[in-house]
Formats: structure tokens, sequence, C-alpha cells
């Protein structure tokens, strides 16, 4: 992604960022840096674009509403991961009658696979599919850490602040969630 | 990265709790490519653009801060509507005053000649000694005036047997002592 001229960092470090127009330079300039971050977060959960710009869109609403304490953000890209995580989480919760089968393939069908053949494309999208009813099967706490541990922005320090916990607790979720998907996967390959 | 680096050798670090940490290492990194590639798929086109929209939109649906509804405002809605309303009552006000002011000049009820100012003003008439009201030769005379006649209270001397029995009667009045009439049997000076 294009970085901005000034950065959201220098927005937020100007002495008066609860003025009006300074906070809304402020918001315009977290939009253009973190946009499309909190768009894949959000994606990676809901695995809908509508969905996923959505939860962005409702990410900076309230970031809006909440204009008058952006002073106080001292990590901004963390605090807007931690809302859109939280925007998702809800909508996920409150749309969990929605079966998630056809998203799957779906999804596995968008992944990209360059520089394959056609049949290639259609073994890769069927491991992914693979890989990714897995992740479904795991624990809700195992499964978020390991999504968010996919992203190569946020380190293990970064997820705990996210999820609020600690950073140990993240790594053993990390441990135990590759422990279960690797028998998970290991079993669907026994059987086929 | 060092965030993938840390992911890759995970499992690494704790060789005692994995059971086949090669295992292990292995479909646990597929899965994570494959998470990778889900992470990494492209925001849509003008994504930015529509947020920026989306935050314009919503900054001018706050509300701003509103006038007070006057009392014209609730049956005219229009400015120019409430300016004739006003001009209309006004204007009402005026004529009434001035058509009442008008007639009772021009016809004097007492029938007298209405006097004229000699620049033609008409100067309104005086009223009567009792305001222009009069009693029509009535005179109603309350009862209560009239004065009633009490006969005198003659004073007549006390007899010598009223005298003995006065503080006798004091007594009974106080109570302290019966009537004779009404226990005469325990009456201790009764033979």
């Amino acid at each position: 992604m294009e970085k901005p001229a000034t950065s959201a960092r220098e927005h937020l470090d100007h002495a008066d960022v609860t003025a009006s127009p300074t906070a809304e330079a402020a918001i315009a300039a977290l939009v253009d840096e973190y946009a499309g971050t909190l768009y894949r977060v959000a994606y990676s959960v809901l695995r809908n674009t509508a969905d996923a710009e959505d939860a962005v869109q409702e990410t900076y609403l309230r970031v809006l509403r909440h204009r008058d304490t952006l002073g106080e953000i001292r990590e901004p890209r963390v605090w807007l991961v931690r809302i859109v995580w939280n925007v998702v989480l809800d909508r996920k919760r409150r749309s969990k009658t929605r079966p998630e089968t056809d998203d799957v393939a779906d999804l596995a069908r968008l992944l990209p696979a360059s520089g394959l053949s056609a049949e290639e494309r259609a073994v890769s999208a069927q491991h992914h599919e693979h890989v990714l009813r897995a992740v479904e099967q795991l624990p809700a706490k195992e499964q978020r850490v390991l999504i968010l541990s996919a992203f190569e922005e946020l380190t293990s320090v970064e997820i705990a602040q996210v999820l609020g916990t600690t950073e140990s607790t993240v790594r053993s979720r990390l441990f135990r969630a590759r422990n279960l998907l690797s028998t998970l996967l290991g079993h669907s390959r026994s059987v086929r | 990265m060092t965030r993938n680096t840390e992911n890759s050798n995970f499992a690494n670090q704790f060789p005692h709790q994995a059971p086949d940490h090669q295992a292990v290492d292995l479909s646990a990194s597929e899965a994570e490519h494959t998470l990778r590639l889900v992470a990494e798929l492209p925001p849509p086109s003008e994504l930015t653009e529509r947020v920026h929209q989306r935050l314009s939109e919503a900054r001018g649906l706050q509300p701003r801060p509103r006038l007070r509804p006057g009392f014209w405002s609730f049956w005219l809605p229009a400015q120019r509507l409430q300016f004739a309303g006003a001009a209309l009552l006004v204007v009402a006000f005026a004529g009434s005053t001035w058509s009442v002011y008008h007639t009772r000049i021009s016809k004097p009820a007492s029938g007298r000649p209405v006097s004229s100012a000699p620049g033609g003003l008409i100067a309104p008439q005086s009223p009567g000694p009792n305001g222009g009201f009069g009693s029509a030769a009535a005179d109603r005379r309350p009862s209560t005036l009239t004065p009633i006649k009490v006969p005198p209270v003659t004073r007549k001397k006390p007899s010598a047997s009223h005298a003995a029995n006065k503080p006798k009667a004091a007594l009974t009045q106080s109570g302290l002592q019966t009537t004779p009439g009404q226990n005469a049997g325990s009456s201790p000076t009764e033979p």
C-alpha cells in the first residue's frame, strides 16, 4: 500500500488533536494508512467482501465517534485492528445461523494459484478447502490466534494486545492450534 | 519477517510437547500458508474512497444545534405567513379599538348633545355625579337599620330568704352539693 505523505502517527502526535479539523485530518490519515489492513483482517474472519467492507466502515465510524480520545492513542494500528476485530466477532456472532460451507469452497477457489495448470489449480483449491475446514473445527480461542498470526504485520505481542491477553497465552494457544490442526489434517488425509 | 520466522519455528521451541514435531510442523506450515494467502488477498479498489465518503456522510448527519420552535412555527411554518399573521392581528386589534371608540362617541346614551371642540375634535362627555348611574328613585332600607325596642328590665330588691339561699345556690352550681329534690333520701340535713 502506498504510504500517505503525512502518516497517521504524525497526525495523532499533533498538539491539539481534539480540535475538529485536526481530528478529521488524523482520521483521514488513519483511513489512508490502515483501511487495507483492517479489510484483510475482517475478510479473514467474515470471508465476504461486502461484510468485510462494512466492518471496516463501522470501525472508522467508531473512531469518528471517539475522535476526542485520539490524542491518547499510542499504537493506532493495534488499536484499529482491535476495534475491527471486535466488530467482526460481533457480526460473526449475529450471523451465526448462516451456513459457511459454501464460503469455504468459494474462498478456496479465490486464493491465488499463479503458474499452475488447471488440474493443479483444482488440487490446490481442494487442499485449501481442507485446511480452511480444519481451521474452522478448531476451538474459538486457538482459531483466532491462528488467524491473526497469519498477518505479517502483527507480532505475538500485538496479537496479545488485540485479543486482550498476554503474550505467553498467545504462544501457548498457537502451539495448541498447530498440534490440533496437524491432527485434523492427518485424520482427513487418512480418511481420504 | 520476524513474525513468520517465529511462527515457523514455533513447534521447534517446544519439542518435548509435540509428539511428532516434524509432522506437526509440516501440517501447520501448510495451514499457515493457506491462512497467509487468505490474509494477503487484496482489498477492493476504492475502498479508502468509500470509507472517506461514508465518514463525510456521517459527519453531515451529526445533529446541528436547532432553534427552539416558537409559537408561530406550530401553525404557520413559513416565515412570511408568520409575519402576515402578526400584521393581521395588529390591524384587527387597532380596527376594533377604533370602532368601539367611534361608536360610543357618535351614539350617546343619555341623549345629550355631543360637545365638539373647535378644531373638529370630538371630546368625550364627562360622566354624571354617580359615574353615569342612577337609582331610579328606589330607596331600599334594610330592616336591620330599624331599631328593635326592648322593654327595660325591672330590678327587684332581693328578699331576706333569697339572700340566705344565695351561698347554697352557689354551691349547687359548682356541683359540690346536690339539690334537695334530686337526692332527698341521702341528704344529711334531712331528719
